[in-house]
């Protein structure tokens, strides 16, 4: 039978999954021109090998199929080829020549014959005819070959899924579709049969991308976790880190901004490291990269490897784990034009309960009076009189639209594939003044060019820009969210004259903002204009030869280009007292302008060099690899700032007249020379064995203590091969797997082996006055830095059951992290601005993660569900004799977790003065106040009664996910969550009793601690208004928990029915609607417990607690995807 | 079969041709391109001058030591001071080893003396290649810094590690030194100091060093750590060297010019701080202790130092009358208060409703009052206008300090480009006149306090008047003497570098005073009426986190 070219499917097919259908259609339509085109010459010389691997060759050089048994390739034994220029019929005939099989061919499927002579004699038979269909989309399937067993009757169904063949009752027919399950079915007395094949699980046939390759699923020995494409694209997120969150197990993503363009923080089992950075490496297409750098639809797949036999390849940057993301590649077929258009809202998943005009003006007036001082808000302008407000968490937050299109076209031939992908995204942000636009290009390209020789190109383009007209928070700057809590909400945003509101006469308690640098958040919103643009083009040229059989040569060069360009500008500004109508004396003011430029371009390449060896003796499978590699990077920073401008329109440096304070650039050179090596071997299928060897060399390390070695080995046993399990029909995976390694860290800044002295400092002499040089050195030096090392354990089982329809991967593990690079702590008295970097200390990560899968369906309805849940537990175990680290909250000590959060237990509030002197207590503790326990029984509050309050870092990590589709309509749900996770939040919020101006929480205003005339509290729980425990006093009264659950993403989609796209010559269709964060359960107070705070490098960060970071956003959007 | 093993042969020559093997050690190599690497410097005149540089700018850190000043808050002369400052407010009373302001100064004087280690030790190295004379000042310059850091920190905190070199990492936690050890080593230093530090003579005719330590200031600072020790004939031979032998320095005709920018290191500067703005090199301290925006005086002013009515209280009208206040009361006006004080005074000129007119012009320099007439020069001097001062610009007691408030010549109210000053010959002639009131030569003490008073701008009525004037005895008195010295040094050198604070506390009257303007309760403010004050805090906590860093350390009493 013969398959015609594409033409518009007659009546009669009705729900179709276009994708596949069209795709199928394509490529076979497609092979069929070629096969005409070029006579597909086959060259074979292979000696003493089994049939099966003279098949794949072919397969490999041809487009046929081959039907056979392992039984056989068993009983043709080993053979000799040795083919040149021949055809199909020819080449086949050589092959099986010694071996007294027959074939024949069914239009591409090469059907092996073990009898050729029997298979000769005429029986009596019937027609039996037939219509395959997918079994969940009842789509029909073309091309399924069908065998008659035991004979070489054999044929394909066409293009509407039917199929006719001669066969007798009592005998029965395969049924082979690639991804599919076979089926075999033995014929009774009907004519004619209806066979529905069941899409075969993603777990046993699914490739996956390891470092420098790829793999089959059944032959890892690591602890690998994979997304794909299709999941990919359900959640709306302008960074690819989102989108695999809650999907994996062992893999803690975490939006630490809702800032449009804000990557997320992704950690792979725990944190190891405090200095070199706990990010895995990120890996696009092979090259080091981000998450930033690539659009979702553009991504084919993103594995994780999380164990050190799966990333020990990557030796000295893979102690965090590594990332790989896969692009899409071209594929052989007619061209297939993708668009996307998705449209959508985002909005605060929770908006913030300040207090209103009236309450506040009552809270100022009792913290007042709390503090001895008279109340400001009493007679005509007592709070019963405020009758209007401002409601500035209303001016900063906003619904804001966000755009994403993406337009991808695919398509080639069996030699020259190619694929294009063009996306852009707009996204405001629910912050006042922030937006975001990115656009990006992507043009992948392979060429074949002899049959030995292949090489390729992929170049992407991104440009983004960032806006803001605020900083979530600044200490130096006005910040939007410092200011809705530091603004009075009695006084407008905007006074009538068109400036920014001001405090008014004769209301004494909103003046102290003209006096202080936390700018109401319409002063930030009017002066304040930051701008990021960024150029980001990188790219992969590859070329393969195959060099002798089995072995492959493969050299990739890679490199990227950014470059970033930043504005800050900061105009004049003045606010001005509503009663001053003539505006002669400002309130408060910047008396200047004063604008700031940045601009870096950065490179990084790299040269890889594989040698890559496969062979199959007998069951001995061979899979080797031997690579060497070189990388540099380097980057150069220009920093100017001018202030005095003109006016407010004149923004470029040119139009300043004052030099500013900042003018400078800096260097950022960075190399590595790897050489690396990995050999898997198997036995049977059934045995697995693998080794990793990698050899890095880094530049940050003083010369003679560069070099770094970090080997790997790991096993599996596919216990379901044996034979003794063939008898458990029930499980059809089941394998064991174990692995040990060594990888390495070494993130730090170059030259900390290397005393250097700044020369960027200054001092002044003379009259007049000149800035002379001043140098001096900063760091302390060690010269013997070395390489950090992680080593890790893992031990993983797999497990599938009902033809993989339970699928269960569990691993649980070790990683020990030792030689910790760590700034030592050098007393003051030393000097220098930083002790030296040195390798210290122990931390331990252990954990366990489990990965649960379940799908099937009930006739037209598919369901679909998994779970994961990851449990981590870290430990400083050694600190190599150094202080413990401390700052601000954060403690790292021996036998905490890293960065755990430290201060005093607390034990309620003080009720009243009695209570207090018969108590332990502070200094100046009033009732009121925040009580603290006297842990260690001393009978006095000191910093030895301190302890640890909490931890920033979950226990527990999980998602769920559910899917349901039903005809053409398909929903699908995940949740993600946290738990036993903390936050502290800083006393902003009130949760440390606030002072007399800011806003804060209505929790904290409702439960407060209410005083009688005597001072002795007579209710409340939490701090009396004013009751204000001083600055940096941290305690558990300031932690929150933070575990949260919530729906990270809803889709709900519907695909058109083909019969109604067929005339418009469209392929598919589909609409849907998409949420994401819609829902979240959590007992945090503040705006989102799913911020958590940045590695703890700068003071502010961490105890701000996510109350001055960007709030994650909801977003709810609508979008189509339209195939031609 | 041969086709293709030389085809592989070819192969592998690429890629074996692709390891740059010959150059794999260049590869990883790279030295910083920012910075200068330590190991080839400390060599030329250039490179030590450089060196020397980087401990000035260790000692002009903005808010670090440029905060010093503020310590005068915590005498009963000056109040507020907010935040970090808020500790002094209360006589230091009640602060832990978590004082953030312990902490800042700490660490600020020993960068000084880190700095000035790296420099001494390398400036004897046969490998430096400076002139003799280059190499003695730059010496004499590093020696002085270290000094005056040694000076402050065990003045501050008593017993310290005396550190004379740089540390090895494994050196790095070293014991305390008892505070007779780091004197011993201050004074030995400035002895060496002084004979390799030119005079101020050969820096003010070569105007480009001018702002560097000299000799004067090396004798200066030994002179009065000698006073501090109480070695009076050592401070009385040294003091005179500086005012009767060198003759290096004279009063500032004009009081004011000493604080201004375009008259700083003028011939009564011994030794300041150089702060210059607009090139990263300014300070700050306009910005906290300018009065609020509302006055319009400078362009951002938080009001950290409020003089007090017991520091006004100090002037004495021009006929050399002292003036008396009474508390009357204090009510809330905008964010701050507006104060109601009665005032008398015997002087026949004195006006109760204008209790500043006719005082020592210091006073008019020293504190912004209501209506000040010292309005008119200031913006005389910023070329500003609508200048004003009200009570309610301060923060508290209705009062700002003046001296370093440039207002808007401090373009962004952060980056001041007014030296602050550390040694200046008052200073030195008042430490004299100490001196000889302790070896009972009053008299020659009385010429020196005189001359102080009389400088043409003040020329306030000598000792010997006020004595026929207020009908009393002072010169003959050593006890009254040394009352009016200590008055006289309120008056002359309050809120400049916490002068007023250490004074107090080296003369042992801290404790009482402070104890005193608490039970006063005078300001209607809800200072706590502590009846005593622990003495231990005379010395400061050595910071917890220095001790968290370096076990080594023992806390003083108190903490």
């Amino acid at each position: 039978m013969k398959i015609s070219a594409v033409s518009p499917p007659r009546g009669g097919v009705k729900l179709v999954r276009f994708t596949k259908l069209i795709f199928l259609f394509l490529t076979f339509s497609v092979m069929q021109t070629f096969a005409k085109a070029y006579s597909q010459k086959i060259n074979l010389h292979l000696k003493s090998v089994y049939l099966d691997n003279v098949f794949r060759e072919i397969q490999r050089q041809t487009d046929y199929l081959f039907l056979y048994t392992a039984e056989e390739v068993k009983k043709a034994g080993k053979v000799n080829v040795d083919i040149k220029n021949s055809t199909i019929e020819e080449a086949m005939r050589q092959c099986l020549s010694s071996t007294g099989l027959g074939f024949h061919i069914v239009d591409k499927t090469i059907v092996l014959d073990p009898n050729p002579v029997a298979a000769n004699k005429p029986a009596a038979r019937q027609k039996i005819t037939g219509t395959i269909i997918h079994q969940e989309t009842k789509e029909p399937l073309i091309g399924v070959s069908i065998l008659l067993k035991g004979t070489k009757t054999a044929t394909v169904s066409d293009n509407k899924g039917h199929f006719e063949i001669d066969a007798q009752p009592g005998q029965t027919l395969v049924f082979t579709y690639i991804g599919f399950a076979v089926k075999e079915i033995v014929i009774g007395n009907q004519t004619s049969i209806n066979i529905p094949l069941q899409e075969q699980p993603k777990s046993v046939s699914e490739v996956v991308v390891v470092g420098y390759g790829t793999t089959k699923r059944t032959d890892l020995t690591g602890a690998v976790g994979a997304v794909n494409a299709s999941d990919l694209g359900k959640v709306t997120a302008t960074n690819l880190g989102q989108a695999i969150q809650g999907r994996m197990s062992g893999v803690q993503v975490t939006q630490t901004s809702g800032q449009p363009g804000a990557g997320a923080d992704i950690k792979v089992r725990g944190v190891g490291s405090v200095k070199s950075g706990n990010s895995p490496l990120v890996l696009v297409d092979g090259f080091v990269g981000s998450m930033n750098d690539v659009d979702a639809d553009d991504v084919e797949s993103i594995t994780v490897l999380k164990d050190a036999s799966a990333a020990a390849i990557y030796g000295s940057r893979a102690a965090n784990g590594i990332l790989l993301v896969t692009t899409k590649k071209g594929k052989a077929g007619k061209a297939a034009v993708e668009f996307k258009s998705e449209n959508g809202w985002q909005s605060l998943t929770k908006k913030p309960n300040y207090l209103n005009g009236p309450d506040w003006a009552r809270h100022q007036n009792e913290a007042r009076k709390y503090n001895g001082k008279s109340p400001f808000w009493v007679d005509a302008t007592a709070p019963e009189t405020i009758t209007q407000w401002t409601d500035w968490s209303d001016y900063v937050f906003r619904t804001a639209p966000i755009q994403d299109y993406h337009l991808g076209v695919n398509g080639g031939t069996d030699k020259t594939k190619y694929a294009v992908g063009i996306g852009y995204i707009n996204q405001r942000g629910i912050i006042i003044g922030t937006n975001f636009d990115r656009l990006n290009a992507r043009i992948n390209f392979q060429q074949e060019i002899t049959d030995r020789i292949r090489t390729g190109i992929n170049l992407s383009y991104i440009r983004s820009a960032y806006t803001t007209t605020i900083t979530a928070f600044s200490s130096s700057q006005p910040a939007a969210l410092n200011g809705i809590t530091a603004a009075p909400p009695t006084i407008p945003a905007y006074n009538p004259d068109g400036l920014p509101g001001a405090p008014r006469p004769g209301y004494p308690g909103e003046a102290y903002i003209a006096n202080t640098t936390w700018k109401t958040p319409s002063i930030a919103n009017d002066i304040l204009d930051n701008l990021s643009r960024s150029n980001k083009t990188f790219g992969n040229l590859f070329a393969e030869v195959d060099v002798v059989k089995g072995l492959k040569y493969r050299l990739v060069v890679n490199g990227s280009v950014t470059n970033n360009f930043n504005e800050e500008w900061t105009g004049k500004w003045a606010i001005y007292s509503p009663a001053d109508l003539g505006h002669t004396t400002p309130l408060a003011q910047g008396a200047t302008a004063s604008l700031r430029n940045v601009a870096k371009e950065s490179y990084v390449w790299e040269v890889q060099n594989l040698l890559t060896y496969v062979r199959t003796f007998g069951k001995h499978n061979i899979n080797a690899l031997l690579g060497v590699s070189y990388e540099k990077s380097d980057g150069y920073q220009f920093d100017a700032s001018k202030t005095d401008f003109p006016n407010n329109d004149l923004r470029v440096l040119g139009a300043g007249n004052t030099l500013g304070a900042i003018n400078g650039g800096y260097v950022d050179p960075y190399s590595l020379t790897s050489q690396f090596g990995r050999i898997n071997y198997s036995y049977n299928d059934r045995y697995l064995l693998q080794a990793n060897i990698r050899r890095d060399g880094s530049s940050v390390f003083a010369p003679g203590k560069q070099q770094g070695v970090f080997p790997s080995f790991s096993a599996g046993w596919r216990v379901s091969q044996e034979s003794f399990m063939q008898q458990l029909k029930a499980v059809s995976n089941l394998k064991i797997r174990a692995s040990w390694g060594q990888l390495g860290n070494a993130n730090i800044p170059a030259y900390a082996w290397i005393s250097t002295i700044d020369v960027t400092n200054g001092a002044v002499f003379g009259n007049p006055q000149t800035r002379q040089p001043a140098y001096f050195p900063t760091q302390m030096a060690n010269e013997n830095i070395k390489w950090e090392t992680t080593t890790t354990t893992d031990l993983g089982l797999e497990l599938g059951l009902f033809n993989e329809r339970l699928t269960f991967e569990g691993d649980i593990y070790n990683k020990k992290t030792t030689d910790m690079l760590l700034d030592a702590t050098i007393p003051f008295t030393a000097g220098y601005t930083a002790g030296p970097v040195v390798n210290i200390g122990e931390v331990q990560n252990k954990g366990w993660e489990i990965l649960l899968r379940y799908q099937d369906n009930i006739g037209d309805f598919n369901y679909s569900g998994s779970f994961n849940l990851s449990h981590n537990k870290n430990k400083l175990v050694n600190l190599g004799g150094v202080k413990s680290l401390l700052t601000g909250p954060l403690k790292s000590d021996v036998g905490l977790p890293l960065y755990s959060y430290w201060g005093f237990q607390t034990d309620g509030i003080w009720r009243n003065a009695d209570e207090i002197n018969a108590n332990p207590h502070r200094s100046g503790d009033r009732p009121g106040m925040v009580r603290f326990a006297d842990l260690n029984n001393d009978k006095q509050i000191t910093d030895a009664d301190k302890t640890v309050i909490g931890s920033y870092m979950p226990k527990y990590v999980y998602g769920f996910n559910a899917a349901f589709s039903w005809r053409g309509i398909d929903v699908s749900i995940l949740f993600q969550g946290e738990k036993d996770k903390d936050m502290l939040v800083e006393s902003v919020f009130g949760g440390n009793g606030e002072g007399e101006d800011n806003n804060i929480d209505r929790y904290y205003w409702d439960n407060r601690a209410i005083l009688d005339k005597d001072g002795n509290v007579i209710s409340g729980t939490t701090p009396a208004a004013g009751a204000v425990k001083g600055d940096a006093i941290w305690s558990s009264y300031l932690v929150q928990d933070a575990s949260y659950l919530r729906i990270k993403n809803l889709q709900i989609g519907y695909t058109l029915p083909k019969s109604w796209m067929a005339p418009l010559k469209i392929q598919s269709l589909r609409v849907y609607a998409n949420a994401t964060n819609l829902v979240t359960w959590t007992k945090f107070i503040g705006y989102d417990p799913e911020m958590k705070p940045s590695e703890p490098n700068g003071i502010n960060v961490y105890s701000r607690g996510g109350v001055d970071a960007y709030p994650v956003a909801k977003s709810i959007t609508l979008g189509a995807r339209l195939i031609f | 079969m041969k086709k293709i093993l030389s085809r592989s042969t070819l192969l592998l020559c690429c890629l074996i041709g692709l390891i740059p093997t010959g150059c794999k050690r260049d590869f990883l190599s790279s030295y910083p391109k920012n910075n200068l690497s330590a190991t080839n410097y400390y060599k030329t005149e250039d490179d030590f001058t450089s060196a020397v540089n980087g401990i000035y700018d260790a000692l002009q850190a903005d808010r670090e030591l440029s905060f010093f000043p503020m310590a005068d808050i915590a005498t009963p002369f000056a109040g507020f001071g907010d935040n970090r400052f808020g500790q002094y407010d209360n006589g230091i009373f009640g602060v832990t080893d978590g004082w953030v302001m312990a902490q800042t100064f700490w660490v600020a004087w020993y960068r000084v003396v880190f700095r000035a280690n790296l420099v001494l030790d390398h400036i004897d190295n046969k490998e430096a290649t400076l002139s003799a004379a280059a190499h003695d000042r730059l010496k004499g310059e590093a020696l002085f810094l270290r000094s005056l850091a040694y000076f402050y920190l065990t003045n501050l905190y008593g017993d310290v590690p005396l550190i004379t070199r740089v540390l090895k990492y494994e050196e790095l936690l070293t014991p305390r030194n008892k505070k007779a050890d780091v004197v011993a080593a201050i004074i030995a230093d400035l002895k060496t100091a002084e004979t390799l530090l030119p005079s101020v003579t050969q820096y003010r005719s070569k105007k480009a060093l001018l702002g560097r330590a000299s000799k004067g200031a090396a004798k200066s600072l030994l002179g009065k750590v000698y006073v501090y020790e109480k070695r009076w004939p050592e401070a009385e031979a040294k003091l005179n060297e500086v005012i009767n032998v060198d003759k290096d320095y004279s009063l500032e005709p004009q009081f004011l010019d000493l604080f201004w920018p375009s008259t700083e290191n003028g011939k009564e500067s011994i030794f300041e701080i150089q702060y210059a703005g607009g090139v990263k090199e300014g300070n700050s301290y306009v910005r906290f202790a300018a009065p609020n925006t509302a006055s319009l005086i400078s362009t951002a002013g938080f009001g950290y130092v409020t003089p007090t009515e017991d520091y006004t209280n100090l002037f004495e009208t021009t006929n050399g009358y002292p003036v008396a206040s009474t508390f009357v009361s204090r009510v809330a006006a905008g964010s701050a208060y507006r104060y109601t004080f009665a005032y008398q005074s015997a002087d026949p000129a004195f006006d109760p409703s204008k209790p500043y007119s006719n005082r020592d012009p210091r006073l008019a320099w020293t504190v912004w009052y209501e209506n000040t007439p010292y309005i008119n020069e200031f913006q005389a001097r910023t070329g500003q206008s609508g200048v004003n001062y009200l009570q309610q610009y301060a923060n508290e007691n209705g009062h700002n300090t003046v001296k370093y408030i440039i207002g808007k010549l401090d373009l962004t109210a952060g980056d001041s480009p007014g030296n602050m000053i550390l040694i200046r010959y008052a200073d030195v002639l008042l430490l004299y006149a100490e001196t000889l009131i302790e070896l009972n030569r009053n008299a020659e003490a009385a010429t020196y306090i005189n001359s102080v008073r009389q400088r043409p701008s003040v020329a306030m009525p000598t000792i010997q008047t006020l004595e026929t004037v207020q009908n009393r005895t002072i010169i003959t008195d050593q006890q009254a003497m040394r009352k009016f010295l200590r008055e006289e040094r309120y008056r002359e050198l309050a809120f400049e570098w916490g002068h007023l604070y250490m004074d107090q506390v080296r003369w042992d009257v801290f404790a009482d005073e402070i104890v005193k303007y608490w039970t006063a309760k005078k300001y209607g403010g809800n200072n706590p009426a502590l009846n005593s004050f622990d003495k231990r805090h005379y010395l400061w906590p050595i910071p917890a986190e220095e001790r968290n860093k370096n076990p080594q350390l023992t806390q003083n009493p108190g903490y």
